[in-house]
């Protein structure tokens, strides 16, 4: 388990985290998730051990990483841009990490040849996504207890990308934990079973990725005589407390109106609350139409960072 | 609705139920279990699991605890194939005048609606 408490961390006059919070349960593939500049790498550097955080803690299984060995001999960290020795070839980096970790030559060789990685050539001389491969080859043979991967599938061709995929699934079964940030959210929805969001300085939300998005839900609805945002909201949020619930109480999600876009008739209204209320409610409006519209984690991300936005994004 | 861009818990629900109404796959199949199909597709075997458990749901598989995923129940139809695509299409914006023409096309003006 990846634990942080109350990370606060500045670069200068730079506030990157304030207040950041985040737990990975073992055996989980993680997606680690915000804009550009948000703080993914930042994140990942202070789990990996390699900065310490300015307020706050990180431990794993219940131990602080920062200059811990014994802890990172279990952890792996492969950054966006890794570092090698300016003559360093593919064979040379295996031996170098194979110091370090407990690394398994067979699964080496395996993914070399997978990958019809050239060991003999330095690294300096191969593209982005064939650097990539060895030390992903590397990263999978060293079967790490926490991998931490830094916009993981960048540069990688779709082929590497899913012999990546499946090999981050055989190290999960093992019972690692994976840490993954990328901008491909399509990719992160199908690998991954929770993720961390960072935006505005925190992280804001960490949980399932099944949870998030099964509370958020986008609908096409037309109304015969037109409707407002502010008409529907409180004709949704009207009657008791205002707020529609689940039926049992605890799990009930608050209802929110997350967008409401109107072209003519149609509005396109992206909605958070127990679906089944929401829709009830609904109904009780006659529209003319009322359409779910699938949403995946790639629209999930837009509406809640935009929404944090106002209406600037 | 862009194939490309659904999830793979969609597709995995889509393809098999669409495989089984085309009779593709039959009663009494065996399925690849959760942790194959995950590897196969690169996808977390949760992903697969949650998928599976919606067919299970539907009807269109069952489970036999330790030996595998069996096709079997038989509620998918051709007829409820069609229809869950064309609400799809519907929402889509497919007019009823268009589906007629296309259906004209396929199947010939005769009355009789057979091939």
């Amino acid at each position: 388990m990846i634990e942080a408490k109350n990370i606060s961390k500045s670069f200068g006059k730079k506030l990157v985290f304030d207040n950041a919070d985040i737990s990975v349960a073992d055996g989980s593939i993680c997606g680690l998730v915000g804009i550009n500049g948000a703080g993914k790498s930042t994140l990942l550097r202070i789990i990996a051990g390699v900065l310490t955080a300015d307020g706050g803690t990180v431990t794993v299984d219940g131990e602080p990483i920062y200059e811990n060995k014994r802890v990172k001999r279990g952890l792996m960290f492969i950054s966006d841009d890794p570092y090698f020795d300016f003559d360093i070839n593919g064979e040379k980096l295996g031996k170098f990490f194979s110091v370090m970790y407990d690394m398994d030559g067979k699964v080496f060789g395996h993914y070399v040849e997978k990958f019809s990685l050239d060991l003999k050539k330095p690294l300096r001389n191969l593209s982005k996504g064939l650097k990539r491969q060895i030390f992903i080859a590397v990263a999978l043979a060293c079967r790490p207890k926490i991998l931490l991967l830094d916009e993981a599938f960048d540069g990688l061709d779709p082929l590497a990308r899913l012999e990546f995929k499946r090999g981050i699934i055989e190290l999960q079964e093992s019972g690692s934990t994976v840490v993954i940030s990328s901008h491909s959210l399509r990719e992160l929805e199908d690998i991954c079973d929770s993720f961390i969001l960072i935006d505005r300085n925190t992280v804001k939300v960490c949980g399932k990725i099944e949870d998030a998005l099964d509370n958020i839900f986008k609908l096409q609805l037309v109304f015969k005589d037109g409707m407002t945002k502010d008409a529907f909201v409180a004709a949704m949020t009207a009657g008791g407390e205002g707020v529609p619930s689940g039926a049992d109480g605890a799990d009930a999600v608050p209802f929110e109106c997350l967008r409401f876009d109107t072209l003519g008739r149609v509005v396109t209204a992206v909605l958070r609350g127990d679906k089944n209320t929401v829709m009830t409610k609904i109904d009780g409006l006659q529209p003319i139409v009322a359409d779910e519209i699938p949403m995946d984690f790639e629209d999930y991300f837009i509406e809640e960072v935009r929404r944090a936005d106002g209406e600037g994004r | 609705m862009d194939n490309g861009k659904r999830s793979v818990y969609l597709t995995i629900v889509s393809d098999i139920k669409r495989q089984v109404a085309l009779g593709l796959l039959q009663n009494g199949d065996k399925l690849p279990s959760c942790r194959e199909l995950a590897l196969e597709r690169g996808v977390n075997p949760n992903t697969v699991q949650r998928a599976y458990g919606e067919l299970e749901a539907a009807g269109v598989i069952y489970t036999v605890p330790k030996k595998g995923v069996y096709v079997g129940g038989g509620k998918v139809s051709i007829a409820a194939l069609a229809r869950e695509r064309l609400a799809e299409l519907k929402s889509g914006g497919l007019t009823k005048a268009e589906l007629s023409e296309i259906i004209a096309e396929l199947y010939g003006n005769d009355t009789e609606g057979t091939i």
